[in-house]
């Protein structure tokens, strides 16, 4: 597992219910390690039993579906509240 | 009248050229030719050209000679005199106005030479892909929007603002600009030619600008696109070249190495505020390395941010800051170690201040902040760096959906429940309104470690019959895009407990938007200049922090503010709007780049910022300006010096063209058509010369513009001639690019003497005509900056009118005017006696401290050697 194995580690974070990102810090966490296993990595990085750059915000990642952190459009958002409204200028 | 000679290069690909010419000749080309260069095209496009005769010339090469020669061949070929704008042959011309706004940048400044414009890609999706941008001499790439981005058009970058380059898909290159560097290099055959031609323009002291106004389409890459690799050879080729050239050179005016330590890519307040800062350092010639104190999701991808991110650090570093809403952590060894960092509660708690003391220096946004900081017993020396907002996505004109009923939408944007305070808000607006009512708040939650618990607590609060309150939960925006959520909002609100610095209250500002927020910690100087102070009344303990407190919103304060932004609609949306553009001037992002960079260069641990060329001057060295602008206040006697130049033998225009009035029985000097053109130009932005308006409609300006030229015109027939209007001290800007050979002559009085010959004449206020007197002597000397000028007083002339008439003349002779002739001394002294006045003294007036600065800045000509704006 590498971080520029985007495919595997967009389904891994998938299959885990995480963000990429935290497959990727998991992975982070492994270094050093040869064959480290994200899998096991983001247990260990769940428990806190990690590198000590885990913060709080690193774990605040874990726990937030991917959904939350992916980027969408203001105007798609609004569209959930008002409709389809046209974008106008001022 | 200066002309414009427009050149676009066709290789083959006839559908674009003809898209392109079509486009083209639809728009408004005042003084303009179309040279259509063929780089040997073996399509249609030599006999499709042939269809367009009459309406462009067409220079046939024998082959393709690629960009450079090719753009050459057209700028040899244009008319002399005029100014070249580069095209590719895969733009559409979607604004009429292209040229005349193109042309407008030009020569706003003295020292601008190259202009680039706003250009988006092609359709459905549109993006913005240029708006001027940088160069990485790392990577030897270069970036054509100052995010490294293709973004969704928001009318980001809408003012007129120097970058580093542009590229050379649309570029208006002023005449003197090509006379003072040349064309284009050819050492390029295509690509990197327009960086090394901006590049070569800076050393020159020549600057290169966007006009932010100006928006085109660019078909990027239609003239080589499926060429079997020939792009990317050519590529490679110009790259080389480029980096034998310039890349040593780039890299050794980096100033330093600075380690910035905290957040910049995760979606809460302070990395987006930290993420806006760190790009811009970067262009200020520091080194940023950055790293985070915790892993950050990726939001979205700012080249600068990302490479500093990426970027391995050196080992010297001359300064580390760590930045944070924590106690601030000590990120490295280094020559200076700082802090940018404000504290929520009253009191910082004894931890932090402990951690602030291994810092050299710190970082505060406002005054209140390092007043809570000292008063903590913070004994580091403290500095105040407001970080500001960006304006270039955060103004009032970006487009967004607008609620579908016109309601009145309410925004607040929160991240921390215990500090945001949502619910006190939510409460308040389900209280303050009903479900009737043609109002709505949005609560945007921003992605974090409180999300689901804000949400959970807002979805908990429905209140039927109340306000109606929408959430926009589990959404995260790009960067981007964080305006356009403004300016879908007409008021913004906050509650927050906290006294930290809340960039979302000032994002809202700079969009126009109403804001409402309480009046304590570091919003309440903010607020109660720019917005809606809400009272904040309770102290009240953080539940998450012992020991610590911050302040409650005022619950009947918050409620009363709620009604009255909504029962006073359109009076606050007018007031909110009018604040937005002074407040983003006073407070934006590159005010604080500027500042951090001050801060550390006055640390002492960066380099000597490279030496820069002087700005460049049009005219400097053997040209012969012929076309003499005078320029002085009402009152100044800027007829009289319109009669010297006559004596001189300057031409005023003929004679039946010329004013009389009882106030100047010997003449005005004045032409009658270019006074009535000033009268209207003023009149169509809504003022007139007692009350300058601030701006103006384009089209007023364009309106203007032709009816001087066609004063201009009949004048140039008989050179030197002059031009006299003491409103020109507030248009002559706008005539500029009609000028090909000006020098302007400044006429200047003791503006106490001003005030009082408008006292008597108008029954003007004293200090009212003392601020006319400095509002058109600030623009006139702004107007000429880095422009041939000279300046004769008018008392002097009174006093001993030979001696100054002889000073002027000489003056004159030595800016390279030609053709004059020194009167004699008894023609002087008949003209200047018979309309002399006495100055009388003016008691009780007198200048301001602005007033006196400026006044001594006549006094003793410095103000000529300025160079810019700032006269």
């Amino acid at each position: 597992m590498t971080a520029t194995d985007p495919r595997r580690l967009a389904a891994l974070a998938h299959r885990l219910g995480v963000p990429p990102q935290a497959v990727l810090l998991a992975a982070a966490s492994m270094a050093g390690k040869a064959q480290a296993d994200p899998a096991a990595a983001l247990a260990g990085l769940r428990a806190g039993a990690l590198r000590s750059d885990a913060t709080a915000a690193s774990l605040a990642l874990l726990r937030t579906p991917p959904a939350a952190y992916a980027l969408g459009h203001v105007q798609d958002a609004l569209a959930t509240l008002w409709g389809p409204a046209a974008v106008k200028t001022p | 009248m200066r002309g414009a000679s427009l050149i676009v290069l066709a290789w083959n690909q006839w559908p674009l050229t003809r898209r392109c010419l079509d486009s083209l000749l639809a728009t408004d080309l005042d003084h303009a030719e179309i040279i259509v260069v063929d780089n040997g095209s073996s399509d249609d496009t030599p006999s499709g050209l042939a269809a367009y005769a009459g309406r462009l010339r067409t220079i046939c090469l024998d082959a393709n000679l690629g960009f450079v020669r090719g753009m050459n061949a057209g700028i040899a070929a244009a008319r002399p005199g005029n100014d070249v704008v580069l095209l590719n042959n895969d733009l559409e011309f979607s604004q009429a106005d292209w040229l005349g706004r193109l042309r407008d940048a030009a020569y706003a400044a003295a020292d601008h030479g190259i202009v680039g414009c706003r250009l988006l890609g092609p359709p459905p999706r549109s993006l913005l892909f240029h708006a001027g941008g940088f160069f990485d001499a790392h990577a030897l790439s270069g970036q054509q929007t100052e995010s490294g981005r293709q973004e969704r058009e928001l009318n980001q970058y809408p003012r007129l603002r120097r970058v580093s380059g542009i590229a050379f898909a649309v570029a208006y290159l002023r005449r003197d600009c090509i006379e003072r560097i040349g064309a284009l290099d050819e050492a390029f055959h295509s690509y990197f030619e327009d960086t090394d031609y901006c590049l070569r323009a800076r050393d020159a002291g020549i600057a290169t600008v966007v006009a932010g106004n100006v928006t085109l389409r660019h078909h990027q890459h239609g003239s080589t696109r499926d060429d079997g690799g020939f792009r990317a050879r050519l590529y490679a080729q110009s790259r080389a070249t480029f980096a034998a050239r310039w890349q040593q050179r780039l890299l050794a005016r980096t100033r330093g190495e600075l380690l910035w330590h905290g957040p910049t890519r995760l979606p809460t307040a302070q990395a987006l505020l930290t993420h806006g800062l760190v790009g811009r350092l970067g262009a200020r010639d520091l080194g940023v390395c950055v790293r985070a104190p915790a892993h950050e999701v990726v939001l979205d991808e700012d080249y600068r941010v990302v490479a500093a991110t990426q970027r391995a650090c050196p080992s010297r570093i001359d300064a580390a800051l760590a930045v944070g809403a924590g106690p601030p952590q000590l990120p490295a060894t280094a020559a200076a170690r700082l802090a940018l960092l404000w504290s929520e509660w009253e009191r910082l708690p004894a931890d932090w201040v402990d951690a602030c003391h291994a810092f050299d220096r710190l970082l505060v946004p406002d005054e209140v902040q390092a007043a809570i900081l000292r008063d903590s017993g913070v004994r580091t020396p403290i500095d105040v760096l407001d970080p500001g907002i960006d304006r270039e996505y955060l103004h009032p004109q970006v487009p967004a959906p607008r609620h579908p009923h016109g309601h009145q939408v309410f925004l607040a944007i929160v991240e921390h429940l215990q500090r945001d305070a949502p619910e006190r808000l939510v409460q308040a607006f389900q209280a303050a309104f009903s479900a009737g009512d043609a109002v709505e708040l949005v609560v945007h939650i921003i992605p974090g470690d409180d999300a689901e618990a804000i949400h959970a607590r807002l979805a908990a609060m429905a209140a039927p019959g109340g306000g109606r309150v929408r959430l926009l939960h589990g959404w995260n925006f790009p960067v981007a895009e964080r305006g356009q959520l403004h300016a879908a909002a007409d008021v913004y609100v906050s509650t927050r407990r906290g006294a930290g610095w809340d960039p979302f209250v000032r994002e809202a500002a700079a969009c126009g938007l109403a804001v409402a927020a309480p009046a304590w910690g570091s919003q309440q100087d903010f607020i109660r200049r720019w917005g809606w102070p809400l009272l904040a009344s309770e102290s009240r303990a953080d539940p998450d922090t012992p020991g610590a407190h911050w302040r409650e919103v005022d619950a009947a304060s918050l409620h009363a503010t709620l009604r009255e932004l909504f029962e006073h609609r359109e009076e606050v949306a007018a007031r909110a709007r009018a604040n937005a553009a002074e407040f983003a001037a006073q407070h934006h992002l590159d005010l604080g780049a500027d500042r951090l960079v001050d801060l550390l260069d006055r640390a002492g641990v960066l380099k000597p910022a490279p030496e820069a060329a002087p700005p460049h001057r049009p005219g400097a060295a053997g040209a012969h300006p012929e076309q003499i602008v005078v320029l002085g206040m009402h009152r100044s006697g800027t007829s009289s010096i319109g009669g010297l130049l006559a004596l001189f033998g300057a031409w005023p225009g003929p004679a039946e063209h010329l004013l009389r009035g009882d106030d100047n029985p010997k003449g005005h000097f004045e032409h009658g058509e270019l006074h009535m053109a000033c009268l209207r130009r003023l009149a169509a932005a809504g003022g007139d010369w007692k009350r300058p308006p601030r701006e103006a409609p384009p089209a007023a300006i364009d309106a203007f513009r032709r009816e001087a030229a066609a004063v201009l015109d009949t004048l140039d027939g008989r050179r030197p001639w002059f031009i006299k209007e003491p409103r020109l001290c507030l248009l002559a800007r706008e005539l500029l690019p009609l000028l090909t050979a000006p020098v302007f002559v400044h006429v200047v009085r003791e503006p106490l003497a001003v005030a009082d010959s408008l006292a008597r004449r108008d029954d003007m206020d004293r200090d009212e005509a003392l601020a006319l007197w400095e509002h058109y002597t600030r623009e006139a000397f702004a107007t000429s900056a880095g422009w041939k000028r000279v300046l004769v007083d008018y008392d002097a002339l009174l006093a001993d009118p030979v001696t100054v008439a002889g000073t002027l003349f000489d003056d004159l002779v030595e800016a390279g005017v030609q053709g004059l002739q020194r009167p004699a001394a008894a023609a002087i002294r008949d003209w200047i006696e018979a309309p002399a006045r006495t100055p009388a003294a003016t008691p009780g007036a007198s200048l301001d401290a602005a007033q006196a600065a400026l006044q001594a800045a006549i006094s003793d000509r410095s103000i000529l050697a300025r160079h810019h704006h700032d006269a």
